[in-house]
């Protein structure tokens, strides 16, 4: 999206809530963010790491572009019901610069106290971090799993979504159903989803989360200005995450079919949380015909009130040149990625 | 049976021993149905996860704040920040409302047959309805 719509998406709930302050009625409208600034190296030149589908990435030289975004939302309560979002995120992603994208920009309408319906761009909930894994504050990792996360690369979605809650026996769960499009401009090609259905069952007991997903739909890829042929994709991910006694731990399998083989991609991250620091350590892998393997290990320490510091060490194992960018001739892994980040939100 | 009575004299005798602390109670509307909740109950509306009850927050810097939300979700304030970004920024809630101290909270709970809040024993009067007592 180009930055002007952007901005003027942005400044959107503004001009309502200046309509409502002119009824003499109290602004309902609230401006909050996130961001991550963060430095990201390796121990190789011959070969690029990056996010999935970042053009560029960090070699030995320290670079900020791989883990650092900054991301702006604005929420404005029309009324009891009705309110708007907009979100834009800054980050490096189809180009080797720093570039912005509209992210959310929805209606939501409270159907009741447990239904909602939104409409216009709203997340592409795929996977169990998906809808934020921009927002690093949110996270325990410093990056979401590349082995499972570089199956979906888009964040959104142009329709619609249902959000409906039920107490099930001392449990909550949620059904999201979402329907619509999805473009994302990446690193030399631009992913079309048409078509989207997704469905996700999010069962939450206490500290526990326990989530199924499915989604289908017909992906249209472009590369180079050439339009390949329309697939039928579909990704399905169980995930299990929790976070009791101190104890943390996240993990997810996820089937992505359509293109070639199957790429099957999983990962565990434990953790323990000693008051403000929390260690954790984890394994990813990605099968099929792009495959890796990551070990990591890390922390996060939430050392101030509403920002945490993170250092993250990877030991990167691709088969080929795996999810790493411009690979030289004779490039192979294992490739030591060592990442420390500040993440706050606003 | 024998440590829950030991639990019991070992409370009577810290509760002398100690000088009065705050108390922390959780209060809703006179006239919203609950004569009492589990803090489990209480802790999903000030997680995000219930949306039948409005929660009224205390600003971040009250000690009640953090005392709160370590008694009854056993979360630290990263940690309850942390869970909130995860909901806002994929616009599913949005924050609680803050007001600035428990008199405060007492007023918007007295005003709002569907609010919930946590205050100061000492707080309470006839307006509001206490449903839980923080140990």
């Amino acid at each position: 999206m180009k930055t002007k719509t952007l901005a003027a998406l942005l400044a959107l709930p503004l001009a309502v809530s200046t309509a409502r302050a002119q009824e003499g009625e109290p602004p309902a409208v609230k401006v909050s963010g996130f961001g991550t600034g963060a430095l990201t190296w390796t121990n190789t030149n011959d070969a690029r790491f990056a996010r999935p589908y970042q053009a560029g990435g960090a070699g030995t030289k320290p670079r900020t572009g791989v883990d650092s975004n900054v991301g702006l939302q604005v929420d404005a309560r029309v009324n009891d019901w009705l309110s708007l979002t907009g979100q834009g995120i800054v980050r490096k992603l189809e180009t080797d610069a720093y570039g912005a994208t509209g992210t959310l920009a929805f209606a939501k309408a409270k159907v009741s106290d447990t239904l909602a319906v939104r409409v216009g761009r709203v997340p592409l909930a795929a996977f169990l971090v998906s809808d934020y894994r921009n927002v690093g504050y949110a996270n325990t990792m410093l990056r979401p799993s590349q082995e499972v996360y570089a199956q979906v690369p888009n964040d959104s979605l142009d329709g619609a979504d249902l959000d409906w809650r039920q107490e099930v026996g001392g449990s909550t769960l949620t059904t999201q159903v979402a329907y619509g499009r999805s473009t994302a401009k990446l690193a030399g090609e631009t992913v079309t989803f048409t078509n989207a259905r997704v469905v996700n069952f999010v069962l939450e007991h206490g500290p526990f989360t326990l989530r199924l997903g499915r989604d289908d739909a017909r992906m249209v890829l472009k590369q180079g200005g050439i339009e390949l042929p329309q697939l039928k994709v579909s990704f399905t991910a169980a995930g299990f995450a929790m976070d009791a006694n101190d104890v943390v731990v996240q993990s997810e399998y996820t089937v992505a079919r359509g293109f070639g083989a199957a790429s099957k991609g999983w990962y565990v991250m434990g953790g323990y949380r000693f008051g403000k620091v929390l260690p954790f350590a984890s394994h990813g892998r990605l099968t099929g015909d792009v495959a890796q393997r990551t070990d990591s290990v890390g922390v996060r320490w939430d050392a101030f009130r509403s920002a945490d510091i993170k250092f993250q060490v990877d030991r990167v194992r691709p088969e080929g040149a795996g999810l790493f960018n411009q690979p030289r001739p004779g490039f192979r892994g294992p490739v030591t990625v060592g990442a420390v980040a500040v993440d706050f939100v606003f | 049976m024998h440590n829950m009575s030991l639990s019991f004299v070992l409370a009577a005798i810290l509760g002398i021993a100690l000088p009065a602390r705050a108390e922390v109670v959780v209060v809703v509307n006179p006239n919203a149905p609950e004569a009492s909740m589990t803090k489990e109950e209480i802790a999903q509306y000030f997680l995000g996860k219930s949306g039948a009850l409005v929660p009224i927050d205390q600003p971040e810097s009250a000690p009640i704040r953090a005392e709160f939300y370590k008694k009854v979700a056993d979360k630290d304030p990263s940690q309850v920040k942390a869970l909130w970004s995860k909901l806002v920024f994929t616009g599913r809630a949005t924050m609680p409302k803050e007001v600035a101290n428990s008199a405060d909270v007492r007023k918007a709970v007295a005003a709002n047959p569907k609010a919930i809040g946590y205050i100061d024993r000492s707080a309470v009067d006839a307006t509001v309805k206490v449903v839980y007592a923080a140990p």
